[in-house]
């Protein structure tokens, strides 16, 4: 599970209204019948801060699910595609021409 | 000294001490033209051309060391050297330069050079063929071609290029436009540029999170293609796989931006690899980034993460006392932040177990939220019911029914710390989930439940839940003042929601029993007259039959109230409403049971199904006075329906399912009630066949069984486990996960050693099948063979008893509830 926070993308010092505000984004962003997997963990994420005391529980007791050998990698949403930089026709061909 | 010197030198060195032959010489030079290392083919052609054997026989050699050079020199760029290089040899060795191929001139050609070759590029097949091969196979850098200063405009090499360039500036750029939209068409399927064109349109998907379609363009780049090795960098990239040199890792960096998922997942792949040394190394300079402001939840978390996952590797590289050490270093550079000071602790002392003495000491160390102070007494509370109960159990192990009592005694300790922590937890900040833990515990342990459900309604006035139970706990208590009370204040926060309006006619049935009792018959027929016509029908029957007690204890004609109640029907929830008057309401009731049991009997006799019916509709009814929640009936009669064969299969298993509890194992009216039920259901062969095999099995176990049952102890475990293994087989085999929980669960009541599991691998369907007969035939403890049974009754002691019970012991024994719901099993007094 990713972290929450992360997921809605608010800060740890956020406020219900802020969660459910962003959680509403969110799901209308990825809609179930177009992004069921994002659409859950959007879901997952927002019953785990949704609350003071589901936040204070976090807190305390952290995510669920936490076992050895869990991936570290898992907690984190991976970068978005579309958000890839551009490097320039010049550092390809560079590239190219010492190719490894 | 510089490089190329260093280099020079050694080939020269390398070369020194074959001067005397020429072979080796000779064998050098060809290996390098081989391996197209033209640098050093070059150095070698010059030292052969010293030698003194050297003949017209060497020239075509050195001439391919040119040529291998020439092409590594294009390969780099350095279109300008080597044009001199080759006007150079045309100088000095016209020889050589005569032997050389096209290759080296087109090269130059191709660079920007001027020159003949490319002009003939379409009309000269075998030249047009050549060049197409060196720019699909080397052409690295289209850039020369396309700003030509030798060719046309209109030259076709030109104009691909050209193409290829615009349309990867627009990719660049990110704004794609007509160049790009032009590329299929300027660059053609046929084109020795089309794998720069699958690059490009890779690249553009690339960038605009495409992955699937750029993966499908690269998937077409020829293997032998010169922009091979970039489409290799671009699908590492979008596989977000680590960089594999210090360039590639250069492009890398500029087109993913660093991000903490990237560094998490290298750290990962240290630790999959049991990489300790470069894990932490990581680790350490990823705690050390300022990304972490604002964000110590993400800290704490990622790093308890990190020491679960080193924890294993630290297990298999140290000893245990070396591992904690190590621990503690890694440990040492995340004390910046004082609330992960307990989970480090947590983790070095006690396995990151989430025990009482953590919360304590947190509570002791931390200046804690009111909020959080609530959390953690609840969890303080859990933790200590949960702590009692994993003692029992280790006792249990150990000893069989000696500490029984002493179990009760800790039990009920642990429920009373329990509750006064969740009491402290509700001063602090009152929250649901506590009350709900709280209540659910009180209910377990007999503890104070009405202060638990107090204590909500004051926090949550508005909830119904609290209301719901405190109403019928009121009910269940004789306490009607308070229980109209709760409905009141129940009718005020949800006055109209079902359950609320299914309790108002209870009430009156209450009330009306009360006053019953009391003598109170003008007002008991009162409140019967306030319960609405259409109430459930077992409201109506349970009226009907307070009816008419009201007519025979007034003294009045009973004429009618009679007619009415026996046209109510139902004479089973007569019975059970005039039950409820004996023992709610301390009413002697006999003369009224003993026509209710005439009716009963007659129903059994003539409408059995109809009566077992009956039955499980009773045995369903959620009802804190009405129900069956403390007594059930089982004589004679009821067995002798439960056994026929014309009641529904859905009757059987709902009353099997509803009445049965282990605790009443020991009850033998009860037991006969479930062999009659399970022989019955097994009869059926249905998909519930296995759970009433389960069901069976434990009428089989000896320890419980009542004491007029004399069961042979060998003969009666082996019935468990094979009842068990044939039910266990059966239920994995119908596919249904609802009967293998419910056969595994039956299981764990099983007070004998018993290995279901061992024995159901040798079971055979024939085998199945036979046991099912043998089971469905059997409907009571009379149908069992004597070969079960001992054949002389033996007074066995308790002390024997637990002799045996600790031989045959193998598994723990399951907890055993304290038999506060069990049915007054035997009810002779009414039956």
């Amino acid at each position: 599970m990713l972290f929450p926070y992360l997921t809605l993308g608010v800060p740890e010092t956020t406020t219900d209204e802020d969660v459910r505000r962003a959680y509403l984004l969110k799901i209308r962003m990825y809609p179930p019948e177009q992004n069921p997997d994002e659409f859950q963990r959007v879901c997952e994420a927002y019953e785990l801060i949704k609350t003071e005391p589901a936040r204070t529980r976090l807190r305390l007791f952290g995510m669920p699910g936490m076992k050895p050998g869990a991936p570290l990698a898992d907690l984190v949403p991976k970068p978005v595609a579309s958000e890839r930089r551009r490097a320039g026709v010049a550092l390809w061909i560079e590239t190219n021409m010492n190719p490894p | 000294m510089p490089n190329h010197q260093v280099k020079r030198g050694t080939a020269t060195e390398a070369t020194a001490g074959a001067s005397d032959s020429l072979v080796p010489l000779l064998a050098e030079l060809q290996a390098s033209i081989e391996q197209a290392r033209g640098h050093k083919a070059l150095g070698l052609a010059k030292l052969l051309r010293k030698h003194p054997e050297y003949g017209p026989k060497h020239v075509p050699l050195v001439a391919r060391a040119y040529e291998v050079r020439l092409a590594e020199m294009h390969a780099a760029a350095q279109h300008k050297a080597a044009q001199d290089l080759l006007q150079m040899l045309g100088v000095q060795q016209p020889e050589v330069a005569a032997q050389l191929s096209n290759r080296p001139a087109l090269l130059v050609e191709l660079g920007g050079g001027p020159g003949r070759l490319l002009a003939r590029y379409g009309q000269d097949a075998g030249l047009t063929e050549e060049i197409d091969i060196w720019i699909r196979r080397d052409c690295r850098d289209p850039r020369p071609l396309a700003h030509h200063p030798h060719l046309t405009e209109t030259h076709p090499l030109k104009v691909a290029a050209t193409a290829i360039l615009n349309a990867w500036e627009e990719v660049e750029h990110g704004a794609i436009a007509g160049a790009y939209a032009r590329l299929p068409d300027a660059v053609g399927r046929r084109s020795p540029f089309v794998a720069w064109r699958l690059f490009v349109q890779a690249l553009q998907a690339a960038y605009t999170g495409r992955d699937t379609e750029a993966s499908a363009c690269l998937d077409r780049i020829d293997a032998d293609c010169a922009v091979r090795p970039l489409a290799e960098i671009l699908r590492r990239i979008l596989a977000c796989e680590p960089p594999r040199n210090t360039r590639e890792g250069i492009l890398h960096a500029k087109i993913v931006a660093p991000s903490l998922h990237g560094a998490l997942s290298q750290i990962d792949r240290h630790l999959a690899a049991g990489q300790l040394a470069e894990s932490r190394s990581l680790f350490d300079e990823l705690v050390r980034q300022p990304i972490w402001a604002g964000q110590e939840q993400l800290f704490g978390e990622i790093v308890a993460r990190y020491l679960l996952a080193i924890a294993p590797l630290l297990d298999r590289m140290c000893a245990a006392h070396g591992a904690r050490k190590t621990a503690h270093e890694i440990i040492q550079s995340f004390q910046r932040i004082p609330r992960f000071a307990l989970s480090i602790a947590k983790f070095l002392c006690w396995d990151n177990a989430d025990c009482a003495e953590d919360w304590e000491a947190a509570i002791r160390v931390d200046k804690m939220p009111p909020l959080a102070m609530a959390m953690i007494y609840d969890r303080l509370a859990t933790l200590r019911l949960t702590r009692e109960a994993d003692d029992l159990d280790d006792d249990a192990c150990d000893d069989a029914f000696e500490i029984r009592g002493d179990d009760r005694d800790a039990d009920a300790d642990a429920g009373r710390q329990a509750e006064e922590l969740w009491q402290q937890s509700v001063k602090f900040h009152p929250l649901r989930e506590t009350f709900v833990h709280w209540h659910a515990a009180t209910q377990r342990h007999q503890g104070d439940e009405e202060a638990a459900l107090n204590a909500w309604i004051i926090a949550f006035p508005e909830d119904v839940t609290p209301l719901l139970a405190l109403t019928a706990l009121y009910r269940a208590n004789r306490t009607p003042q308070k229980a109209l009370s709760m409905f009141k204040l129940l009718e005020s926060v949800a006055r109209g929601q079902p359950e609320v309006e299914a309790l108002r006619p209870l009430l009156r049935l209450d009330s009306a029993a009360g006053r019953l009792a009391r003598g109170m018959h003008a007002s008991a027929v009162k409140d019967l007259d306030e319960i609405a016509p259409n109430a459930p029908e077992f409201i109506r029957v349970a009226c009907a039959t307070l009816r008419w007690t009201c007519a025979l204890r007034s003294g009045g004609d009973a004429t009618a109230s009679r007619a009415a109640w026996e046209s109510a029907g139902h004479p089973l929830w007569a019975f059970q409403t005039e039950s409820v008057l004996a023992s709610q309401w301390r009413m002697d009731v006999s003369a009224e049971l003993a026509e209710v049991d005439a009716r009963v009997a007659t129903q059994a006799r003539a409408a059995p199904a109809q009566l077992v019916a009956d039955y499980a509709r009773l045995a369903a009814l959620p009802d804190a006075v009405w129900s069956l929640k403390r007594r059930f009936p089982c004589g004679a009669v009821i067995v002798a329906a439960c056994r026929d064969r014309t009641v529904d299969s859905a009757a059987i298993w709902d009353l099997l399912r509803g009445l049965f509890h282990p605790s009443h194992l020991s009850k033998s009216t009860a037991c006969a009630l479930f062999w009659a039920l399970t022989g019955n259901g097994l009869t059926r062969r249905d998909a519930r066949t296995p759970e009433y095999l389960a069901y069976r099995a434990l009428l089989y176990d000896p320890l419980p069984m009542p004491p007029d049952e004399n069961p042979d102890f060998d003969a009666a475990n082996d019935r468990v486990e094979e009842c068990l293994a044939v039910a266990q087989r059966l239920a994995h085999a119908s596919g249904r996960m609802e009967a293998v929980q419910a056969v595994e669960s039956l299981s764990h009541h099983c007070h004998v050693p018993v290995n279901p599991k061992r024995r159901e691998a040798r079971l055979t369907d024939k085998t199945c099948a036979s046991v099912i007969d043998r089971e469905a035939a059997i409907g009571a403890w009379a149908d069992v063979p004597p070969r079960l049974k001992e054949t002389t009754r033996q007074h066995r002691g308790i002390e024997d008893t637990f002799d045996m019970f600790r031989r045959k012991r193998r598994t723990p024994r399951p907890r055993v509830s304290p038999p506060s719901t069990g049915p007054d099993a035997n009810q002779p007094e009414l039956w």
